[in-house]
């Protein structure tokens, strides 16, 4: 099914697919999984390609594009191989932040050299229905003192800065007027400690450190404001966030779906194409289904974002749904495959790990939905 | 009646779960992470006689029904896979063939080795382009003067690095292919032209080893042929059911070791500073966790009980291993959701059992192959209860 695409952005999603036949090598993957290594020299061609930062405002050196251009650049990335999509398009996240409300001087210094490839970014923040951010801050002199820390932060231990959301140590409480900050903290800064890498279920090319921040003096202009231009940057990077994920899921389906249908086209067993047996057919025609439900949610939030008309228990539930479809579709690719599916060499062997882990990013499905129907009920008398 | 649950059987499973507890937990990281059993805990299994379990007494085997054999598993399997899965062989598709269709002279040749657990076997069926048609193996065995000739590829196969024998299916009779063409064979290590091709590299299973093995001109005796000539087929797949059942266990045993973890780390870990455990949400994905492992486990016993009265069970053996192995994907996929990202953490047990869980519904027959025998069945009119 087709979706209504303009000029422009069909032009976007095909240089993208192009990229990443051409530069995401299935043998170099492999090898870039066992490492665990970051794809530092494919990163550095997507950002020459400006793949990365494409929606930061043009003074920040970005495309200035919409989010549906974004989602259709890291569904292309993410489609062609999971592990490495997800990879190039989270390296930045948070980083948009900067990119629209920091300074001049936080732009040179952080936001240039990530658009080329030359840094990468991580991001501490609160999930989804976590009432209190890991990281807590106290005003002083000059700035802001940060104390606390995360024990799974994705990208730690390559980043070249952290995005920061902290609260008010002494009124942590946002509803009795305590303060939610977003600031921008270099990698060298001290009082900052990076623990040792953690191994995990999947995303082999990302790594999760824990981050200990204790007493970190931070310049005030180290801060992120909109001045008043958006109510809550909070907010706009969670929603950021959700609609680059739910991307990621998307392509995800789509790449699973493609090397499942590869697969049983090509796979005999009882002197036929497993694709001609109805049980094998009729689950291709289920993950299609899924795949266009899927596809169309995240669309439609991804133009709606563009018209800042969005509410994020909307955005929760096209994540929600996206991450379930990618679930369901991966696991169905495995088990197609059979046998082999279950190999590292063949590439749906990753794709299913890493759905797992990532659907992890923002924190578990049962806080998105609590969140969801928090705004749905409303307050009972 | 609570089937798994006379004291005999109680017996052996606190003998198994003190084993299990003492002697083997303390490893399973080491297993997962040097992909390698130590030699230490397989010489004291072999001493217990865990490789014999099913083998008959009069070979040196333990002589032990399904009932008791499933309890093994299922205890075994709540720690590392690879300690379940290294005795699985000798005491099912390794040795099943010949103890069910092997002559004396075999019995006596091979059996007390490998119910000491001093040979490990394997059990060579599958090929890269048939797997779950196992008919169309193209595996020759071609009978030239006093041996058959060897030929061929079998791949994804347990235990070919380091087994000392091998069951080797192959094609006797080409004109007749799966109808009356196809052999069983007892294949030593050593014979001439039989090399480990590649070790397979797969997302769990650490610690069992899976190669290629590659036949070329490998002569076999004709005394290593297990029954008659073209009943190979019949041969593997009356030995089939004992793996099938194996898996239903393994899914059982897994499950029960997710959801003792899930629910000691639901009432030890917080959210917003409440315990996951006062949460609604969280209770109720143990009690759906909980309840469809009790009716894997409930179908997995009352079918041993029936395999044990020497009654045809195929029906329900294939009910367990489909319903079984699904049902540890979602008990895991449940279990994830209660932990968070520190499920994902190769430090925790639950990362490592949603891996090796996977295979379960793949191998010993798909999920897919499982549903036609099922549906087969009920169409001819046969009923589980």
């Amino acid at each position: 099914m087709k979706f209504h695409l303009t000029e422009e952005q069909n032009y976007i999603q095909k240089a993208t697919w192009d990229f990443a036949k051409g530069a995401f090598d299935a043998e170099q993957i492999l090898e870039l999984m066992e490492k665990r290594c970051f794809p530092e020299k494919i990163f550095k061609n997507a950002c020459k390609l400006d793949l990365i930062g494409m929606t930061y405002p043009e003074s920040a050196g970005g495309q200035e594009c919409g989010m549906m251009e974004h989602v259709l650049v890291i569904e292309a990335l993410c489609r062609k191989d999971s592990s490495l999509g997800i990879a190039l398009a989270g390296a930045d996240m948070g980083t948009e932040l900067i990119a629209r409300y920091g300074n001049q001087k936080a732009i040179k210094k952080y936001v240039a050299p990530l658009l080329k490839g030359n840094m990468v970014a991580s991001l501490i923040c609160p999930e989804i229905g976590e009432e209190q951010s890991p990281v807590q801050y106290r005003e002083c002199d000059d700035g802001i003192v940060l104390n606390g820390g995360a024990s799974l932060v994705l990208n730690a231990g390559i980043a070249g800065y952290f995005i920061i959301v902290a609260d008010d140590a002494d009124v942590p409480d946002q509803s009795a007027g305590g303060e939610r900050i977003v600031a921008v903290v270099p990698r060298d800064i001290p009082g900052l400690e990076v623990g040792e890498s953690i191994n995990k279920l999947g995303l082999d090319m990302l790594s999760w450190h824990g981050v200990k921040l204790e007493n970190v003096k931070l310049p005030g202009d180290h801060l992120l404001s909109s001045e008043g231009e958006i109510p809550d940057l909070f907010m706009r990077l969670q929603q950021n966030n959700l609609l680059k994920i739910s991307a990621m899921f998307l392509g995800i389906a789509q790449g699973a779906f493609d090397l499942a249908l590869g697969y049983a086209k090509q796979r005999e067993q009882f002197r036929r194409k497993i694709a001609r047996f109805q049980g094998i057919s009729q689950k291709i025609a289920s993950m299609y289904v899924k795949l266009q439900e899927g596809r169309a949610g995240v669309y439609n939030a991804a133009l709606l974002y563009d018209e800042d008309a969005i509410d994020l228990h909307d955005l929760i539930a096209v994540k929600l749904s996206i991450e379930a479809v990618a679930e369901m579709i991966t696991d169905e690719a495995l088990q197609i495959h059979g046998g082999v599916g279950y190999m590292v060499e063949f590439p749906i062997e990753h794709f299913f790990r890493d759905v797992k882990c990532l659907r992890t990013f923002t924190g578990r499905k049962i806080c998105h939905l609590d969140l969801i129907s928090r705004k749905l009920i409303g307050k009972l008398k | 009646m609570d089937l798994s649950q006379s004291e005999q059987l109680e017996k052996l499973r606190m003998e198994i779960r003190q084993f299990a507890r003492e002697e083997l937990a303390p490893f399973e990281q080491m297993v997962e992470e040097n992909n390698q059993i130590p030699e230490s805990i397989l010489e004291k299994m072999r001493q217990r006689g865990y490789f014999g379990l099913t083998i008959p007494k009069a070979y040196g085997g333990k002589g032990m029904g399904k009932m008791e054999f499933c309890t093994v598993e299922e205890e075994l399997a709540k720690t590392h896979f690879a300690f379940m899965d290294i005795i699985s062989l000798n005491n099912g598709l390794g040795s099943r063939s010949i103890v069910l269709d092997g002559n004396e002279a075999q019995k006596q040749k091979y059996l007390p080795k490998l119910a000491s657990g001093e040979w490990i076997s394997a059990f060579t069926l599958t090929e890269p382009n048939a797997g779950s048609d196992a008919g169309s193996i193209t595996t020759t065995a071609l009978k030239k003067g006093d041996v058959y000739l060897l030929n061929g590829m079998k791949h994804f196969i347990t235990n070919a690095p380091i087994a000392d024998v091998f069951i080797v299916i192959a094609v006797t009779d080409p004109s007749l292919g799966a109808k009356g063409g196809i052999s069983a064979f007892i294949v030593e290590k050593d014979s001439p032209g039989l090399s480990i091709g590649n070790v397979h590299q797969s997302m769990g299973m650490h610690g069992s080893h899976k190669s290629e093995v590659i036949f070329k001109d490998t002569p076999v005796p004709v005394e290593n042929l297990i029954g008659m000539e073209g009943k190979g087929l019949a041969v593997a797949l009356r030995t089939v059911d004992e793996g099938r059942m194996g898996v239903a266990a393994t899914s059982v045993g897994m499950a029960t070791r997710v959801l003792d973890m899930a629910i000691e780390f639901a009432g030890s870990s917080t959210f917003n500073d409440k315990t996951l455990n006062r949460y609604q949400a969280f209770e109720w994905l143990l009690a759906d966790m909980a309840t469809e492992l009790y009716a894997a486990r409930t179908m997995l016993y009352q079918t041993a009980a029936k395999m044990d009265r020497k009654e045809d069970a195929q029906l329900e053996v294939a009910m367990c291993k489909l319903f079984g192995s699904e049902m540890v994907g979602r008990v895991v996929e449940k279990a994830m959701e209660i932990f968070g990202k520190e499920g994902c953490l190769f430090a925790n047990v639950v990362e490592r059992i949603l891996r090796d869980a996977r295979i379960l519904r793949i191998f010993e027959g798909t999920a897919e192959i499982h549903r036609i025998i099922i549906g087969r069945k009920l169409l001819k009119g046969q009923r589980p209860f």
